[in-house]
């Protein structure tokens, strides 16, 4: 196993306490320079569209990017590069369907987090949905925050040379931990930013090297068919060839990925902050093209640290997942090596950080704030966020330890939990009209529980051996529809105000999760272990929570007709602030939004027979 | 018929030509200019001004970019829109505003203080007017028209 | 498909291994159209001046 010698790390060391303390100056100066507000609320209408979409793309990348991809290019060869196809699609369907109707819904109604977006939507007075949602982001970004300290963890360990990747793995959390709750010292933003250039140029520097060290990408492939002919082979995954219908499930597999996209509520509160559908445009060509271009160099690193150290045990600490470390200390002096390595680092931080604070607003505003206390100030709830940040910090490590896992495997969890939740809802509640309260939580529901139990499975929480696992699969089976009978006749009842439909809806459900699960288990446990180990989840509970959600919709109360048309209106009707660019008038006094004000006064005229 | 006298802002458009007003409404706001004062570790205070809107008939707060030009007007208190929220209400909803503000651009570890540097109660115009046998309200500042049937 | 098999050979001229490399080739071409139709429909004009 290649290690790095204890001059090499230190000189890393520092170059990376060089950068985190370049990054810290930067923002404070930064911060500094900017004075006034000027509607800063979730990305700043002064930093303009292209920086929106870049910081945006910066905060999804995280550790996925700098150690899941290369990996994937190292193991799977020219097939890793599905892992670009099954996002991209998904990222182009959440810009064009999502993003508009999303922002101008959200700046009619005031919401500022997915859960707020979901009680108006449903106009869930009860706060039955919101409350569902704010858990359910709670469960799993923790998760994939946890992610993110494994990737530190992982990453100290290989820049140190060796130690326990949990002893690492706790010390990376620590520091990003104490990194978001002492935050104060820089403005979010900014350093998203910085780091995400920073992140891109490490990357764009790895790939300069072996780009032009091999002779181009026709090169590349000449070189990787002649190491190894699996490589460049459209059948060959992580080291196996497959046909027929089991590569059919991974490539489906693959796409699946996708599915979580418009689930994944940290990307998606990003289109409610854009200023205009105009600057929406730009950011999303930003964010798009910058997918694919980074996406690509990633995985291109995995094929570098292959032709080059041709075996997984060549690299550091033996994990394929380290292929741009490697090549960085390989091919890079050690200060700039440094400043490569800190760059997922920086990644990660600064993805760990907004998503432990998006995690903690959820729970701030959509937990404390709506049901436990409605009038608070504001010094006690700049505290409370402090604390519970603290709390979701120290539960994301207890995750990370727990799993320990590839951060890849683990960043799919999270994902697919994610995904099979929200995804669903967010793209049908935007266009399809009848979807219903009860319907959306039957789905939320379905698709978190579905990956859970799923997850614990595999983990062999439920059997500990797969003997066990294979012979009572039918337990695994019934577990899905029990559990989602339970929660829908609760949370069902709430919803509709009466028990009967309650039941209704619950019966559906499992009838329904049974249909689909059932089968399935068998299938994957039993029929074919081969296929269950390739098969994503999310292929599964994606569809599933999807089916469940219009299902259930249709047995369930429909939202009254003027909510509905009032709702899908705010939607698709441009917004002041697009009709007022589009035919660049200015008012000169103020930006006061008039929005919908006309309604109030219609009635008031109305009621006072002033017409 | 009773009369208050308050401050209106002033409007954007002209009144459309031919056109007669029937009655103005006038729209109530609460105007803030608003600054959170952050203690840091490092340095010295940073401070984040704003201007926050109150919406008093809809209870909503918005964030604005200045002041609005206003003058003051003798009306009849039947024409002002009544206010749903107080202003100790308005005031706590202006200043927790500010503080999300300042939390997503800054993060915060101490309570901030909040300052109300101004404060001022405005309402805005909206015009009945009828055209062509049919009657619309104008928003003054946008311009914004909506048609009203009237026998709803 | 003519503008496929067009791709296809050109790509064939290259050093490399074929099939893979049109692989990757194809899906960057695929994506970015992709991308540009996709923004046009649903950012394509502003609708609506009112």
């Amino acid at each position: 196993m290649a290690t790095v010698s204890p001059e090499v790390s230190t000189t890393i060391l520092i170059a990376l306490g060089a950068y985190l303390a370049i990054v810290l100056i930067v923002g404070i100066v930064l911060e500094r320079l900017v004075k006034t507000l000027s509607d800063y609320i979730l990305g700043g209408r002064r930093l303009g569209p292209y920086v929106i979409g870049f910081s945006e793309r910066a905060s999804e990348m995280s550790g996925w990017v700098g150690l899941g991809l290369p990996g994937e290019g190292f193991s799977s060869g020219v097939n890793a590069t599905w892992n670009t196809i099954g996002c991209f699609y998904a990222d182009l369907i959440c810009w064009t369907l999502i993003a508009k109707r999303l922002r101008r819904y959200t700046e009619v109604v005031g919401a500022l987090t997915i859960p707020a977006y979901l009680e108006a939507r449903f106009n869930d007075t009860k706060g039955v949905l919101r409350l569902t949602a704010a858990i359910i982001i709670t469960i799993f970004l923790t998760a994939y925050v946890g992610a993110q300290f494994t990737a530190s963890g992982k990453l100290f360990a290989a820049i140190m040379g060796g130690g326990a990747i949990t002893t690492w793995i706790a010390v990376g959390a620590l520091i990003m931990i104490i990194y978001t709750v002492l935050g104060g010292f820089f403005a979010v933003c900014w350093t998203d930013y910085i780091q995400g250039w920073w992140a891109f140029i490490g990357l764009l520097i790895i790939a300069a090297v072996g780009y032009s060290k091999y002779g181009g990408i026709g090169g590349l492939f000449s070189k990787m068919a002649e190491v190894d002919p699996k490589l460049v082979s459209l059948n060959n995954f992580w080291g196996w060839e497959y046909s027929g219908v089991l590569l059919l499930v991974i490539i489906l597999s693959y796409l699946a990925i996708g599915f979580g996209w418009p689930g994944n509520v940290h990307i998606i509160v990003r289109f409610m902050g854009i200023k205009s559908v105009r600057d929406l445009k730009k950011a999303a060509i930003t964010a798009m093209l910058l997918l694919l271009v980074v996406y690509y160099l990633a995985i291109s690193v995995g094929w570098f640290a292959k032709v080059e150290f041709r075996e997984a045990k060549n690299l550091i600490v033996a994990d394929p997942e380290f292929s741009l470390q490697t090549l960085a200390i390989n091919w890079l002096p050690p200060v700039l090596a440094g400043m490569v390595l800190a760059a997922p680092l920086a990644l990660m931080m600064s993805t760990a950080d907004s998503q432990l604070l998006v995690t903690a607003s959820a729970i701030v505003e959509d937990i404390y704030h709506r049901f436990i206390s409605r009038e608070i100030e504001e010094k006690k709830l700049v505290l409370i966020s402090r604390i519970v940040t603290f709390v979701l910090g120290i539960i994301a490590l207890i995750w990370a330890l727990f799993f320990g896992e590839s951060v890849y495997l683990f960043v799919l969890f999270a994902w697919g939990g994610l995904g099979a939740a929200f995804g669903p809802i967010m793209l049908m509640s935007l266009w399809w009209r009848r979807l219903t309260a009860t319907g959306a939580f039957a789905c939320m529901v379905t698709g978190a529980t579905g990956i859970i139990i799923w997850k614990s499975y595999v983990k062999k929480l439920i059997f500990p051996t797969v003997e066990a696992m294979n012979a009572n699969w039918w337990v695994i089976a019934i577990l899905l529809p029990i559990i989602t009978f339970i929660l829908v006749l609760i949370g069902g009842s709430i919803l509709e105000g009466d028990l009967g439909k309650g039941l209704k809806a619950a019966t559906v459900t499992a009838v329904v999760n049974a249909i689909v699960w059932i089968p399935w288990c068998y299938a994957r446990l039993v029929a074919d272990p081969k296929l269950a180990a390739w098969w994503y989840e999310l292929l599964i509970a994606f569809p599933l929570a999807m089916l469940i959600a219009y299902v259930v919709s249709l047995v369930t109360t429909p939202l009254p007709e003027e909510f509905v048309n009032k709702t899908f209106e705010y939607m698709t009707k441009p917004t002041e602030g697009e009709v007022r660019e589009a035919t660049s008038e200015k008012p000169k006094t103020t930006a006061i939004v008039t929005l919908r004000e006309l309604d109030i006064v219609k009635n008031f005229i109305k009621i006072n027979s002033l017409a | 018929m009773e009369f208050k006298v308050i401050e209106t802002i002033k409007p954007v458009i002209n009144v459309p030509q031919g056109v007669k007003v029937i009655n103005t409404i006038y729209y109530p706001y609460m105007v803030y200019h608003i600054k959170v004062i952050i203690r840091r570790a490092l340095g010295k205070p940073a401070s984040l001004q704003g201007f926050v809107v109150v919406d008093l008939a809809r209870a909503l707060v918005l964030l604005a970019d200045s002041f609005p030009d206003t003058f003051t007007i003798k009306v009849p208190a039947n024409l002002i829109i009544p206010e749903r929220i107080s202003e100790e209400k308005a005031v706590n909803l202006a200043k927790k505003k500010m503080v999300y503000v300042a939390m997503r651009k800054f993060k915060i570890m101490l309570p901030p203080k909040v300052e109300i540097v101004k404060c001022k109660k405005v309402y805005k115009q909206f015009w009945l007017i009828e055209l062509n046998n049919k009657k619309y309200i104008i928003d003054s500042l946008t311009g914004e028209s909506e048609e009203i049937e009237w026998g709803a | 498909m003519p503008l496929l098999s067009l791709i296809k050979s050109l790509i064939a001229k290259m050093p490399g291994t074929g099939d893979a490399l049109a692989f990757f080739i194809i899906q960057i071409i695929v994506q970015i159209i992709m991308l540009i139709i996709g923004i046009e429909l649903a950012y394509g004009l502003l609708k609506e001046k009112e």
